[in-house]
């Protein structure tokens, strides 16, 4: 591990993790897509899968179904569903298996409304107060006086709009934990990534005393990235997650519900570990040098290898020799100087990237003329 | 508890009620004088007469608010010093008998506090600013929460006018009170010598554009004020003023869950911003170098946006580059582009000479960025040791220095290296000529925490050396830490920040601008334009082809303000008009 200027964690235990990653699709997922999806989550410390919302009555087939393909797993994570009250009714089947709901915090909410929910509901009640952020504080004291009167065992804090700075994280949170007895109410932070602080709110969240962080894997504009979360947790030791099985999880996503991730995304995304540019250079040099372990990480804090992934050099209009060099020492071609400078020479000149055929053909062309 | 009721209040016909209204008249603007006169009398700093006044020059360039009860009598006051203009000029004269001198500065604390970068700022950002004081109550209201209302009133006056800025010297045990009420201590201390009297002063600052929760009753009273000349504040029976019930000591934040000036310290002319997109998104995989004409917007784009300094490029690095730089900095020239431009080079004094080339060709000032990678994983992987870098980067800065190029040291991925090899390079960095000093976390592996730090180490490193230079921050994003990370270094005192229009560059990218943006208007009120923004961001779509931006609240209408904002600023519209 390489020493940084960051700061140990003020707490020696990870905050919980509830995954949302299903819940963001617009139906409630399959059974096979259910199960392929726990499987992957093994190892990666997931209390919580949020599956989805429950809309109509008819629903509740499909979520029998559900809950038994999660009866299979040796250390079944609970399933949390958010229910479309009062569409989705309220069948026995939610005091019989116990199913964590999750419900919206709204004026509608009466109070008996809500004692009625917890107490068909002996799976837990999440109430979601989905505009912390914009709550004056005696109506925040307000919403946890009666999630605690009502039996309500978790509270999440939610930021829609990505906000605040984390002094008001830390504010916020430890305000809310402030009105709640010891030992009540479980809290949990989930922010929206709208203005690029999702991650760093959880983390400050998790300083300042929740209990567990709501995200989903890939981000996207809603949810904290789980797959930066865990690294960051992995990082300071709090959390021995299978990170390198994190591109399997893309992969199904991407094969199950065609979600595409931007090119760019943390961890994840197509061209985090595939240096075009400046930085390139020493990547390839470490490579040649037969450092492996040095060029993962001369450049990212994020080694490729510790998601499950690869390191890759192109090359294009801001490569250097370098970059040439290992593309034909990649692919077992003469690394003579003319062929460098030729290719380089090419490739500078074009607009974007060159794809491989591109310099297949740029070889063959120089090493005809 | 009481309720706070405005006079606009179609419910409410107050029958008993304290009237707070702008001071006007001459037997109004005496008893509050008079009424100055007897409360520091009681604190010792002279002795009562009942016919004394206590009037100063910087009366004349005031304006005053007053509560009154219902009989008229006058029971408290405030005012604040207008940088500009005499209003009751002639009042104060006459009440003074014209014996006032000129005032010796333009604000009262300015015999005490050195805030001078506040009101640069104010400049810079064309906000009007002015001193509260002379902040009096009755004796027989005092500790009844009038001292609340009066702070609501004289804020709803400055509203009136406009006033956007507002500074306060007060005594160290009224901070937190006035902390309470929007304000922010400046880190300063004076003491005030009057009669014979030494009182330490702490000077606060409030921007009141950013007034939240309660604060909101001060918009109220600024509302009625405009419209109707006094705001009402009703009382029940014989009941004295109190505080609502919530508790406001200090244990609980103000509404918006953000202190309304954040952290992002004022004391400084703002925080500058470095665009790099044309330096950086082109080293993505999936970026295209759009042609050198659409590349020359970028200048014009990020003017438009308030951005403070860009970058070209490096010339070295291609012959299109080269090729961009030079073009740029012609274009730059020929249309006396005023913002500072400049390029990255490697620690060689070959990469310098490329640059003052373009520099004397085009005539155009051109700064140069020195990259070094001082990093333990760095060194090993290129083959160094200290000393070289140390060498590496002495050489380049006095080639530097012989080109006459301006040079900012660019410290790569200071996050995972230790002091030990840092602080021989900030050294090296200001005895050989830098100008700047930047911090950049290539690799992403800081957090905030570790920002600040290692911020906080350099600050500390270059006072104690006693090198005037400028700190710079800029973070790539490869751990989904990058916008906090730089706001964390801007708290920290960095004086600039590096970002990329959608945050482009390679693998992870960097800093989104867009973010900063955003941040930094909502923080600290730096202003931007929705068009200008959409303009730069339309310009990102078309041109560098890049996937899935990151969204903003609003979406791609960036300047989309919550909720509350939308409420606040529709106020402060009515106020203003």
């Amino acid at each position: 591990m390489i020493e940084t200027w960051n700061e140990e964690p003020s707490r020696s235990c990870a905050p919980r993790i509830i995954d949302c990653t299903l819940a963001q699709f617009d139906t409630l997922p399959g059974e096979r897509q259910l199960a392929g999806w726990l499987s992957l989550l093994e190892g990666f410390g997931v209390h919580t899968v949020a599956v989805g919302s429950v809309r109509h009555l008819q629903d509740w087939h499909r979520v029998e179904r559900l809950l038994q393909v999660a009866d299979r797993f040796k250390e079944p994570p609970c399933l949390e569903f958010n229910l479309d009250y009062p569409a989705c009714g309220t069948p026995s089947l939610l005091s019989e298996r116990g199913i964590r709901c999750r419900l919206l915090a709204m004026a509608s909410n009466a109070e008996s409304h809500l004692r009625s929910v917890c107490r068909h509901n002996p799976g837990g009640v999440t109430l979601v107060l989905h505009e912390a952020v914009e709550l004056h504080p005696l109506e925040l004291s307000r919403w946890v006086q009666l999630s605690q009167n009502c039996g309500v065992d978790r509270l999440e804090i939610l930021s829609k709009q990505g906000r605040p700075w984390l002094p008001g994280v830390e504010d916020l949170v430890r305000f809310a934990q402030g009105l709640a007895e010891p030992g009540g109410l479980e809290f949990v932070w989930s922010s929206y990534d709208s203005l690029g602080l999702a991650l760093a709110q959880a983390l400050q969240a998790w300083e300042a005393g929740v209990q567990a962080i709501r995200g989903c894997v890939g981000g996207r504009l809603g949810s904290v990235p789980l797959e930066a979360l865990w690294f960051q947790l992995h990082q300071q030791k709090l959390l021995d997650v299978p990170l390198e099985r994190c591109a399997e999880l893309t992969r199904f996503l991407e094969q199950e519900w065609e979600m595409e991730l931007s090119v760019h995304h943390p961890l994840l995304g197509p061209d985090v570990f595939c240096s075009a540019g400046v930085a390139g250079s020493a990547v390839c040099q470490a490579l040649e040098a037969g450092q492996p372990q040095v060029a993962e990480s001369v450049y990212s804090a994020v080694p490729a290898s510790a998601v499950g992934r690869k390191l890759e050099i192109a090359v294009g209009p801001c490569s250097r020799p370098a970059h040439v060099r290992h593309w034909l020492r990649s692919h077992e071609l003469s690394q003579s100087p003319e062929w460098v400078d030729g290719l380089l020479q090419r490739a500078q000149q074009s607009p974007e990237v060159l794809s491989d055929l591109e310099l297949v053909d740029m070889v063959d062309l120089l090493s005809d003329g | 508890m009481q309720v706070l009721v405005s006079s606009d209040h179609p419910a409410v016909a107050p029958a008993e009620s304290l009237h707070f209204r702008e001071l006007h008249q001459r037997e109004e603007l005496h008893q509050y004088f008079l009424l100055r006169h007897q409360v520091y009398a009681a604190q010792g700093y002279w002795r009562a007469d009942s016919r004394q006044l206590d009037i100063d020059a910087y009366d004349r360039h005031s304006r005053f608010v007053g509560c009154f009860t219902k009989d008229g009598t006058l029971i408290g006051g405030a005012r604040f010093i207008l940088g500009e203009g005499e209003p009751n000029a002639a009042l104060v004269d006459e009440l003074s008998h014209g014996q006032l001198p000129p005032r010796p500065h333009l604000y009262h604390s300015q015999s005490l506090f050195r805030f001078d970068p506040v009101l640069q700022y104010a400049r810079n950002q064309g906000k009007q600013f002015v001193e509260f004081g002379r902040t009096v109550i009755h004796p027989d209201w005092q500790r009844a929460g009038l001292g609340v209302l009066l702070v609501h009133a004289i804020y709803g006056l400055a509203h009136c006018y406009g006033i956007e800025l507002g500074l306060a010297a007060v005594p160290p045990r009224l901070t937190r009170f006035y902390c309470n009420l929007g304000c922010r201590v400046l880190q300063q201390r004076g003491v005030n010598q009057a009669s014979g009297i030494d009182t330490e002063l702490v000077p606060l600052i409030v921007d009141l554009q950013r007034l939240h929760g309660r604060l909101r009753d001060s918009l109220r009273a600024g509302r009625a004020l405009m419209h109707r000349g006094e705001w009402l504040y009703a009382l029940h029976g014989e009941q004295r003023l109190s505080l609502e019930a919530f508790d406001w000591s200090g244990d609980a934040p103000g509404h918006g869950w953000e202190p309304p000036l954040s952290r992002l310290p004022l004391l400084r002319s703002g925080v500058g911003l470095h665009d790099d997109t044309l330096g950086t998104a082109f080293g993505s995989p999936s970026a295209k170098v759009p042609d050198l004409k659409v590349r020359r917007e970028v200048l014009g784009l990020a003017a438009a946006l308030g951005i403070d300094s860009i970058g070209l490029g490096s010339p070295w690095r291609a012959p299109w580059e080269e090729e961009q730089v030079a073009e740029l900095a012609a274009f730059a020239r020929s249309t006396s582009f005023v913002l500072p431009l400049s390029c990255d080079v490697r620690a060689r004094a070959s990469d310098v000479e490329s640059v003052a080339r373009i520099a004397q060709s085009s005539q155009q000032p051109l700064e140069v960025k020195i990259r070094v990678g001082c990093s333990p994983v760095r060194q090993q992987c290129e083959g160094w040791d200290l000393v070289r870098v140390l060498e590496m980067t002495q050489a380049t800065l006095r080639a530097c220095s012989r080109e006459g190029l301006a040079a900012t040291l660019l410290l790569e991925d200071p996050a995972r290296t230790p002091a030990h090899i840092l602080e021989p390079l900030y050294h090296t960095a200001f005895q050989d000529g830098a100008q700047a000093l930047c911090l950049a976390d290539t690799t992403g592996a800081a957090r905030p925490s570790g920002v600040r730090r290692l911020v906080q180490h350099a600050r500390d490193f270059l006072s104690g050396h006693g090198y005037d230079a400028r700190l710079e921050w800029s973070g790539a994003n490869d751990a989904s830490l990058s916008v906090a990370n730089s706001l964390a270094a801007i708290e920290s005192g960095v004086q600039s920040v590096h970002a990329t229009l959608g945050g482009a560059g390679e693998r992870a990218g960097n800093t989104s601008l867009e973010h900063l943006l955003v941040h930094l208007r909502r923080l600290s009120g730096r202003p931007y334009t929705t068009e200008a923004l959409s303009a730069y961001r339309d310009w990102g779509a078309t041109h560098l082809f890049w996937l899935d931006w990151p969204e903003i609240a609003g979406g791609l209408n960036v300047a989309a303000p919550s909720p509350s904002e939308a409420r606040q600023e529709r106020k402060l519209q009515e106020v203003s008009r």
